[in-house]
């Protein structure tokens, strides 16, 4: 398995911030800020870089290339497999209500035999997280892991895309499938948010919009929680996560980031499910917490020789930290070792399998990563 | 060199084209980590007030949680997940005084009942003080349906406990030995009433059946004197005299024939011997006998019972009935009143027979009471008119040997209308005669 590694910039254009040099590479991973590939300029000198490849790719939130988190970017990752195969399968999302439908259509398009592991870009804005998700899962089982991430418009949360072979757009899906015995495949997912006050039960909510909690409409309660960051809504609320599980089961806790809000009808709209009946609570973050969390959620990803790793990590976190979020990548760094190579981006969404159990899951707010080697 | 601004410089050589460091994207780096600086110690000074706010929302919430649980008229106690006990009230300590010693949080719940074992009466019965903690602990295990304990064959007291959502258990305890001794009590004194009923009944069958027998000699004998047959009485009055004496004789019987068959129903020994009868004729036969009196009364007596199936009931029983409530009409109706004798089926197939008058009729909350044997005793307007009571109640009860109801619909000064209903499955399915 060997990589290489370019980045694009608006004053250097592309340059080679790694590589193993003369590779031929089978699949290219591409994270792309919103606006860099409106012209279809830079997707087409990425062709022409590695002609003969597959390429996959989102717009992003922030790419990250290696230690380095970067803004304005187009980050590519080329990479050649020795005995690794490859399928790949895309979809779109046309309506809310068909995010089901439309994992189930994506999921179908991977041969099953040999599949050993799926990563997954889906549009970030027009898409139920959750029920993605529990698409993909149906047609596969729960055998196989599944993750990846909602792409990302900046802290804009207008429209996302997504590209399989052509220039992203939004209101797409896309997934590669690696085939083989020689693959191997590791992930983590770790938060690192802390709950603030008391429990509170969604009293009104539908699919992804909650209306209540505890019988009070939920954006006024983000206000408060918000303080001055309120006049900076939706994009702020990604400060407060809301922490969620069934009653009685908080072992099945998951984390919903914030993605609109609807002021007329004092909702909060989530980029997954929020059930009614479930007990939620307000997070705050902590930068200790948060960077802490990602070595967590890095060491859990760790597999003996892992040559690349992909990180998914929310948007909620670099909007906290700011320019002190490379140290959430650095603290990856320091756990995978200088062998590994980092790529990724800062998503709405981040997609992998529930710690102990065999389901996969829409995650919010966490640091994910997805770790590759070939044995 | 910091590692932020070690990143800056590396950031503004990496976006300038020459390699060199691009001064203007390192400035405008290090300005927005500074205002990226201010606006994080905003969020940290908001977050910590909202902390706060919170806290002081939740302890405000606690201390109503814990005023409650104090003050709550029963005990109560929460156990974690290892049973072991979080906390409890005063008045837990009370009910349990066996064990409050122990009752710490921290506890565990095997470890308090045990000590309570010695004490222990049972769930039912008596069992040996290890089973009782057995059986005990299973059920605080398995929180179903509350249960009660009886401690020292004294105390009872009323558990209920539930699963927490940690999986650990709630329980509330009342001390309900007040009410087991109340509804002991109350249980005894419904014995007593009813034996001492059934002693009552009794001694009416005894006396009344004692006080027949003088009085068939008294009708039978002044009988024989009325129809002088052993020869003429000489002066007029002893013929009335011995008319007077057989009235008297007659009206004493009826009133013990009464009491006679309300003790016989009371204590279940009233037997129907039901046929097939025809209701037609048989209000006929009773207006027959009541007609005279209604004259004299100077009452109007009008009937409409023609064209009815015919009902499987006692012959002699419903002819009671029907003289009772005709014969009441007749008693509480002024002259110059009437008294309408209907008899017609009901929607669903049945048999009503209605008597009405309008005679003094009787309020509402006297129509319970006049239903009670003996009732009448206690209705002041009664007084005025003979009878010990016995007509309406009797009825009743003869009437509900047939499956039937006897219902009162009256207004004071108006009149009075009381209906026998006989179920559908006493009426044949074709009338005897047409109309």
């Amino acid at each position: 398995m060997r990589i290489e590694q370019r980045v694009w910039r608006a004053n250097t254009g592309w340059r080679i911030a790694a590589s193993d040099g003369g590779l031929a590479p089978a699949l290219v991973l591409f994270f792309a800020a919103p606006g860099t590939l409106d012209d279809g300029k830079r997707f087409a000198e990425l062709r022409a870089f590695y002609p003969g490849a597959a390429f996959l790719g989102c717009t992003t939130g922030g790419e990250i290339a290696d230690v380095d988190v970067l803004d304005g970017t187009i980050v590519a990752t080329a990479i050649e497999f020795a005995r690794t195969r490859l399928a790949f399968a895309e979809a779109s999302v046309e309506t809310e209500g068909g995010s089901e439908a439309a994992g189930r259509r994506l999921a179908a398009g991977l041969p099953r035999v040999g599949l050993r592991g799926v990563f997954v870009l889906s549009d970030g804005t027009h898409v139920n997280g959750t029920e993605l998700v529990a698409g993909i899962q149906k047609v596969l089982g729960p055998d196989i892991n599944v993750t990846g991430g909602l792409a990302g418009d900046g802290a804009r949360f207008v429209s996302t895309r997504v590209g399989l072979n052509t220039n992203p757009a939004p209101g797409r899906l896309a997934a590669v499938g690696f085939y083989g015995d020689e693959i191997c495949l590791g992930f983590g997912s770790f938060g690192g948010w802390d709950t603030v006050g008391p429990e509170r039960i969604i009293t009104r909510a539908s699919g992804t919009v909650l209306y209540e909690l505890d019988d009070q409409p939920a954006l006024a309660l983000y206000r408060n929680y918000l303080g001055p960051e309120a006049d900076n809504l939706p994009a702020s609320a990604l400060l407060c996560p809301l922490r969620i599980h069934p009653p009685g089961k908080p072992e099945a806790a998951l984390v919903r980031t914030v993605i609109g809000i609807d002021n007329a009808e004092g909702a909060m709209m989530y980029a997954g499910s929020v059930p009614e009946g479930y007990v939620a609570q307000l997070m705050l973050g902590h930068f200790e917490n948060l960077i802490s969390g990602a070595g967590r959620a890095a060491a859990r990803a760790a597999i003996p020789g892992a040559r690349l790793a992909i990180l998914v990590s929310c948007i909620g976190r670099k909007l906290l930290l700011g320019q002190q979020i490379a140290d959430e990548v650095e603290a990856v760094h320091g756990v995978l070792g200088a062998d590994c190579r980092l790529t990724g981006f800062y998503s709405y969404g981040e997609i992998a399998p529930l710690e102990n159990s065999p389901f996969c899951d829409l995650h919010n707010q966490t640091m994910t990563i997805t770790t590759i080697a070939e044995a | 060199m910091h590692r932020m601004l070690e990143r800056q410089l590396t950031r503004a050589r990496a976006d300038s084209a020459d390699g060199e460091t691009d001064l203007e994207t390192l400035l405008s780096l290090v300005d927005a980590a500074y205002v990226e600086f201010d606006r994080q110690r905003r969020v940290l000074a908001h977050t910590h007030e909202i902390m706060r706010e919170e806290y002081l929302r939740i302890n405000a919430g606690l201390s109503r949680l814990r005023d409650a649980i104090t003050q709550m008229g029963a005990g109560f106690a929460i156990w974690d997940s290892d049973d072991h006990l979080v906390l409890c009230n005063g008045l837990l300590r009370e009910i349990l005084p066996e064990t409050a010693e122990l009752l710490r949080p921290g506890v565990k719940f095997a470890d308090c009942i045990v000590q309570m074992g010695p004490h222990f009466g049972a769930f039912d019965g008596n069992q040996p003080a290890r089973d009782w903690v057995t059986e005990w602990l299973v059920r605080h295990r398995n929180p179903g349906d509350p249960f009660e304990i009886v401690i020292g064959g004294v105390r009872h007291i009323r558990i209920w406990e539930a699963k927490t959502s940690e999986g650990g258990v709630v329980g509330v305890y009342v001390d309900i030995t007040g009410n087991r001794r109340a509804e002991s009590e109350l249980r005894r004194a419904k014995e007593a009433a009813e034996s001492a009923n059934r002693s009552k009944s009794l001694f009416l069958a005894n006396m009344s059946h004692e006080l027949r027998t003088p009085l068939n000699a008294i009708i039978g004998f002044s009988e024989i004197i009325q129809g002088q047959m052993m020869g003429p009485l000489g002066d007029h009055r002893y013929l009335d005299y011995a008319r007077d004496i057989h009235d008297a004789g007659k009206h004493l019987l009826g009133i013990i024939n009464d009491i006679l068959d309300m003790s016989k129903i009371e204590s279940g020994k009233f037997k129907l011997d039901a046929e097939w009868t025809d209701l037609g004729e048989l209000v006929e036969g009773v207006l027959h006998m009541v007609r005279a009196r209604a004259r004299e009364a100077g009452l109007t007596l009008h009937t409409a019972a023609t064209g009815l199936p015919p009902v499987f009931c006692e012959c002699r029983v419903l002819r009671q009935v029907l003289l009772n409530l005709i014969g009441n009409a007749i008693k509480f109706t002024p002259a110059g009143g009437s008294i309408d004798v209907n008899a017609k089926m009901t929607a669903d197939g049945g048999i009503v027979v209605s008597v009405s008058d309008t005679g003094v009729g009787i309020a509402p909350q006297n129509i319970p009471l006049a239903l009670m044997p003996f009732g009448q005793v206690e209705l002041t307007l009664s007084r005025a008119h003979d009878g010990v009571g016995l007509g309406l109640p009797l009825s009743q009860r003869l009437t509900e040997l047939h499956g039937g109801r006897l219902e009162i619909e009256s207004t004071v000064g108006r009149g009075t209308t009381v209906s026998v209903t006989l179920p559908p499955e006493r009426v044949g399915q074709s009338a005897l005669r047409s109309a």
